[in-house]
């Protein structure tokens, strides 16, 4: 049984709930939403984001502003929605309850 | 040299090696080809795009030359286009992505789009090839000819001197420092030939760098040096004209003395004799405009150089010898008084006219256009004879036949005696 492939399975299942709780504290560029990600190891390759961004910022969880950056192109700095919060505040419950839940089974002796 | 492309990635330029161009156009296929048919996949794709620009460090000028290892290294940092996440199966595995991709390489469409893509690709290869091999040899050609005139007018403007071109080139332009040294006042020799060899050596830099960009293919601009030679070689250009003009403007008006005899009457025969030599001078330069030599004497700063000889038919039956000393001058006074100080000896004794094969300015005195007009006038049938060792190409002679020494005055012109 390789374990890689489901702690894989397991970080891409709570992929979109992390992202939220990064954008909760302040907007962030998505360099910085992968740094963070990156240091907690949920993520490796910056490619896994941008097609979460995009789903979460069409189902109106996010939205953006533009900034200038001063090298390449104009940056897009992600923040939640008051619908982004409400959704993020349902996943933080879920979250609690799935980690108890787990717990409850992993300790039961 | 590898071949750069230019190419827009997020409204950024870069230039990027066509080895890495190959490795970065594969990834972007297979990333466009996993989201293209994705509700929001071309925003995601803009916006992946958008973070391969910054990578690479886009906006810089000149744009960025982005190598395999920066795109190698950009495919390490985004990740390999199955491993993006599949947002509709989160709990999938990568095959999945594959799977939903709106591109099936075994499609008809797919393999014509391919077949044309390698078609086209191939054949704007072999254009690209003519073009290079067209450039290169007209870079070629630019480079050595631009090297030849630079070696020819370093030889000439510097040294006086084109050993290897002396045979096609004209001798006034071999012998530039010394006529100007003649002509010009002796102070502003040197500032003109810097000046002539700034206006003239610039473009030809100029032309041997443009060989060079097409030889190598070099598209760097170097602006600043371009807008400083140019300015450099437009100031050179003017400030040439204003010194030429105020040093030529002695030449604005001519004026001369004559002296005269009257041959009355002619005789039969004329006899023409050298007077002074001029192998009896010593000179160390030598400088010539068409057939006019000047002979320099630099330690003494004495000029010599030849007279002209005509002939003519006179209008009755007498003859005349006129020698005429002309000379230039800011005004027709110092024109006049410069045609003064020109020395020359001639002498008519008996049927024999002794003429010096040079004239002379004074010791340290400049040339002002300064000539020496021989002109005789002779009736119809007199000869024209030249002494033993004596001929009379030596004064300029308009008839060129220095093997002739005996004329006769036929039909109102000089015809040698042996035609």
């Amino acid at each position: 049984m390789n374990t890689d492939n489901t702690k894989a399975q397991m970080r891409k299942g709570i992929l979109e709930y992390c992202i939220l709780a990064v954008l909760s504290r302040n907007s962030c560029y998505a360099v910085d939403v992968i740094n963070e990600l990156k240091k907690a190891e949920v993520i490796v390759v910056e490619g896994t984001l941008y097609p979460l961004l995009t789903r979460q910022k069409n189902a109106g969880l996010l939205s953006y502003r533009w900034e200038e950056s001063p090298q390449g192109p104009p940056r897009k700095y992600y923040e939640l929605t008051e619908l982004g919060k409400i959704y993020l505040n349902e996943l933080d419950k879920v979250w609690e309850e799935l980690v108890e839940s787990v717990n409850q089974i992993r300790d039961k002796k | 040299m590898k071949k750069t492309i230019d190419i827009n990635i997020a409204g950024q330029l870069f230039r990027i090696d066509e080895e890495a161009w190959e490795i970065l156009k594969h990834y972007l296929d297979h990333v466009s080809a996993r989201f293209r048919s994705e509700q929001g996949g071309e925003e995601t794709l803009a916006d992946i795009e958008a973070r391969i620009a910054e990578i690479f460090g886009g906006g810089n000028e000149p744009p960025t030359l982005v190598s395999g290892e920066m795109v190698n290294n950009m495919i390490n940092i985004m990740g390999a286009p199955e491993d993006y996440y599949d947002d509709k199966s989160p709990g999938g595995n990568g095959t999945t992505y594959i799977r939903k991709s709106m591109y099936d390489p075994n499609r008809f469409s797919a393999r014509m789009g391919r077949a044309l893509s390698e078609f086209f690709r191939a054949f704007g290869k072999v254009i690209s090839a003519i073009i290079r091999v067209i450039a290169i040899i007209i870079g070629a050609a630019f480079t050595l000819l631009g090297f030849t005139m630079l070696f020819t007018f370093v030889l000439v403007i510097f040294f006086n001197n084109a050993p290897f071109f002396a045979s096609v080139m004209e001798p006034e332009l071999i012998n530039t420092h010394t006529l100007l040294s003649i002509v010009l006042n002796s102070n502003l020799v040197w500032p003109t030939l810097i000046l002539a060899a700034l206006v003239t050596l610039i473009p030809m830099v100029a032309l041997i760098w443009l060989g060079i960009k097409m030889i190598f293919n070099i598209r760097e601009r170097f602006r600043v040096a371009g807008i400083v030679l140019f300015t450099v070689w437009i100031a050179s250009l003017c400030a040439l004209g204003v010194f030429l003009g105020l040093q030529l403007s002695v030449y604005s008006n001519r004026e001369y003395v004559e002296n005269k005899v009257s041959l009355d009457p002619a005789p039969e025969t004329l006899w023409i004799a050298s007077g002074g030599k001029l192998e009896e001078k010593s000179y160390n330069q030598t400088a010539s405009v068409d057939q006019f030599i000047f002979y320099l004497n630099k330690p003494e700063d004495r000029l010599y150089a030849t007279p002209e000889l005509n002939i003519f038919e006179s209008d009755n039956g007498s003859g005349w010898i006129s020698v005429e000393r002309r000379a230039c001058g800011n005004s027709d006074i110092e024109a006049r008084a410069n045609a003064r100080v020109v020395e020359y000896n001639w002498r008519f004794s008996g049927d024999t006219l002794y003429l010096d094969e040079f004239f002379s300015l004074p010791a340290g005195s400049r040339w002002n256009g300064s000539l020496v007009d021989i002109d005789i006038s002779l009736p119809e049938g007199t000869e024209v004879k030249c002494v033993p060792g004596t001929s009379l190409s030596t004064w300029l002679f308009k008839k060129r036949h220095s093997e002739v020494t005996a004329w006769r005055m036929e039909d109102g012109y000089l015809k040698s005696m042996t035609e």
